[in-house]
């Protein structure tokens, strides 16, 4: 507390030199609860996630192993022993659905992370170079925005045949405009700023300047998009499993169980409904807390 | 004004030539012929020769391209599947489309705005934070999901039909309640549409309230006293809504992008289901003309949303 605080006459303590540009949105982002729930969520998902591909790498599987086909056991009803049920195979679903949830959550950050390296890529190069480079790119981008996005993902895994990596390439492949854009925008005020002139004027180099002046100023948006592209990349692997193009099984993905499952809706609710939830839960958090940044960032919304 | 219309017509035109060529492009990416892909492998060599030179297939590349383009300007394009053309296939399917994205747009604004309204005038009460968390839910819900939990609930609990354009079996129906049963058919589709549109409108419409109400101009209205109410509704609301009228451009595109899952889930004979058929049967022509009429349409979404703002809001001006 010593330097940079004094104490005023009621005792209160007040800060005179402000928090960290980080210090400040994490204050901000714990003042919201959605936000803190949803990172929450992820974080219990994230550990679920952990432990079951830990323990699948010594073929130790539970509550039991997800690909045990038992046709005396299908289409149990949720009991004690089988916690939601079994499938048209005799397939335990809980087990199936932990099994699942490391690869729902692969595919939304392997494909966030390929969307995002493009976008920073051709927004940093669109942005720090101006000029024909920036015409040229951005109008790459308008023709790439104008693709009914999901019919576009769709056409291109049919061409292709579906498969766990050809999905994450191409949902990542297909969602860099946003984070292009903004990406350019944010470079686009930063380039005339004065640090980036004087770092210019001594003669870095250009790639220098982008990667060390100018992209860490530009990172907090980028983290946004980045939350919240898992959330839509999730939503689109089910979206591709459901019409057939998703993972494959035998495979478990929250997207193909409900699939196989939904054959069966009228004996057997419970194979549509918990992958469902579990991929509404999933998603539901990382918008949470995409928004939660947002607002965090937002200097308007501060109460 | 027309001016800049037609300055913004001129500048879409690489755009739209690079819209054709990724559209012609991505059907190559696959491997092997795409002829190969689509018919049956025991299908005579013959008729494969007969159909590629039908189909150009045999020219090069750049000249495939720009036969392909010229028939689909000129309407002529030929679907794999049935050998009939594409565009009169598309427009049959039109009208199912039109009216699915029809009611449910009417429903997502009949509940979004008011919904929105609320939760900005009374911000950070309880209602608005239900409002918000339930947004939230509308935007991250699997539609194929909450469809089929419909359904369950429908069908199991209530006995209700729900799938196709009416009720099987039930053809000859008199003319009033037959039509009551296709509303019916029209409805649940239009409703899980709706859902996604509700969520991202009311957002939309909450943000735009919030935005207004820091104006100098309200501050005014409150400041000679009138009462909050006639502050919100008279003066905050009419400035509000004007970004929402730019919506009806982006419900241009999603005519086609937006009902590819629905439609197949509902056996609604429109154009998503139409893009759904022509993926699983590999008909090439077909799902290149959607695409590219799917671009054109976001397009021309885009130039109607900033023609419609620039007319509602005078403080635009495209001079």
């Amino acid at each position: 507390m010593t330097g940079n605080a004094i104490a005023t006459s009621a005792g209160e303590v007040l800060r005179t030199k402000p928090y960290s540009f980080w210090r400040e949105l994490s204050i901000q982002f714990r003042k919201n609860h959605l936000a803190m729930g949803g990172l929450a969520v992820i974080g219990v998902l994230f550990v679920i996630a952990l432990i079951v591909v830990l323990f699948s790498l010594f073929k130790i599987y539970f509550p039991y192993d997800p690909n045990a086909i038992d046709l005396t056991r299908k289409l149990l009803f949720p009991s004690t022993v089988h916690l939601l049920g079994t499938d048209h195979l005799g397939r335990d679903v809980l087990s199936r659905m932990l099994h699942g949830s490391w690869i729902s959550l692969t595919v939304g950050f392997v494909s966030v992370a390929i969307a995002i390296s493009i976008g920073l890529l051709i927004g940093s190069l669109a942005g720090y170079f101006a000029g024909w480079v920036d015409a040229v790119l951005m109008r790459f981008v308008d023709i790439m925005m104008t693709f009914p996005t999901f019919f576009l993902i769709l056409t291109v895994i049919a061409l292709l045949g579906p498969g766990f990596w050809k999905v994450m390439i191409v949902i990542g492949l297909t969602s860099w405009t946003g984070t292009a854009r903004f990406v350019r925008a944010e470079i686009l005020s930063l380039r005339q700023r004065d640090f980036v002139q004087a770092a210019r004027a001594v003669g870095v180099p250009s790639h220098r300047i982008i990667l060390r002046h100018v992209l860490p100023n530009a990172m907090a948006p980028v983290l946004i998009s980045a939350t919240l592209g898992v959330a839509g990349a999730v939503l689109t692997e089910s979206g591709l499993s459901f019409l057939g193009f998703g993972v494959q099984p035998p495979q478990p993905t929250w997207g193909n169980i409900l699939t196989e499952g939904r054959l069966y809706i009228f004996d057997a609710w419970w194979l549509t409904l918990f992958p469902g939830l579990a991929i509404l839960i999933m998603v539901l958090a990382f918008n949470l807390c995409g928004e939660g940044l947002r607002d965090a960032l937002d200097p308007r919304l501060r109460r | 004004m027309f001016g800049y219309i037609i300055r913004r017509l001129i500048q879409t035109i690489p755009v739209l030539v690079g819209i054709t060529v990724i559209s012609f492009t991505m059907i190559h990416i696959a491997p092997g012929s795409p002829i190969g892909q689509a018919l049956d492998p025991k299908v005579p060599k013959k008729v494969v020769e007969q159909w590629e030179k039908n189909f150009h297939l045999n020219e090069p590349l750049p000249v495939q391209y720009w036969l392909w383009l010229k028939d689909l300007a000129a309407g002529d394009l030929k679907s794999f599947k049935d050998g009939r053309p594409v565009l009169k296939k598309i427009l049959e399917r039109l009208p199912a489309t039109i009216w699915l994205n029809l009611v449910a747009t009417l429903i997502s604004f009949a509940i979004a705005i008011p919904m929105g309204i609320f939760s900005a005038t009374h911000r950070y009460s309880p209602a608005d934070h239900v409002f918000t968390f339930f947004a939230f839910v509308g935007i991250s819900v699997p539609s194929f999901w909450l469809a089929y939990m419909l359904i369950l609930l429908l069908v199991q609990g209530f006995g209700i039909p729900v799938l196709g354009v009416q009720t099987f079996g039930l053809v000859p129906l008199p003319p009033l309640s037959g039509l009551a049963d296709r509303a019916w058919h029209l409805f649940l589709p239009a409703v899980i549409f709706a859902v996604g549109e509700i969520a991202v409108l009311s957002r939309y419409m909450r943000g735009s309230m919030l935005e207004v109400v820091r104006e100098d101009y309200i501050r005014t209205a409150k400041a000679k006293g009138l009462t909050e109410d006639q502050v919100n509704y008279r003066h905050a609301l009419r400035n509000a809504l004007l970004p929402i009228v730019t919506i009806f451009g982006f419900l241009i595109p999603s005519l086609i992008g937006g009902s590819v899952i629905i439609e197949s889930i509902f056996a609604w004979p429109g154009i998503g289901q139409l893009g759904y058929q022509s993926v699983l049967s590999r008909d090439y022509p077909t799902i290149m003309t959607l695409n590219t009429i799917a671009a054109f349409l976001v397009l021309l979404g885009n130039l109607v949303a900033d023609v419609l703002y620039a007319w509602v809001d005078p403080r635009i001006s495209y001079a």
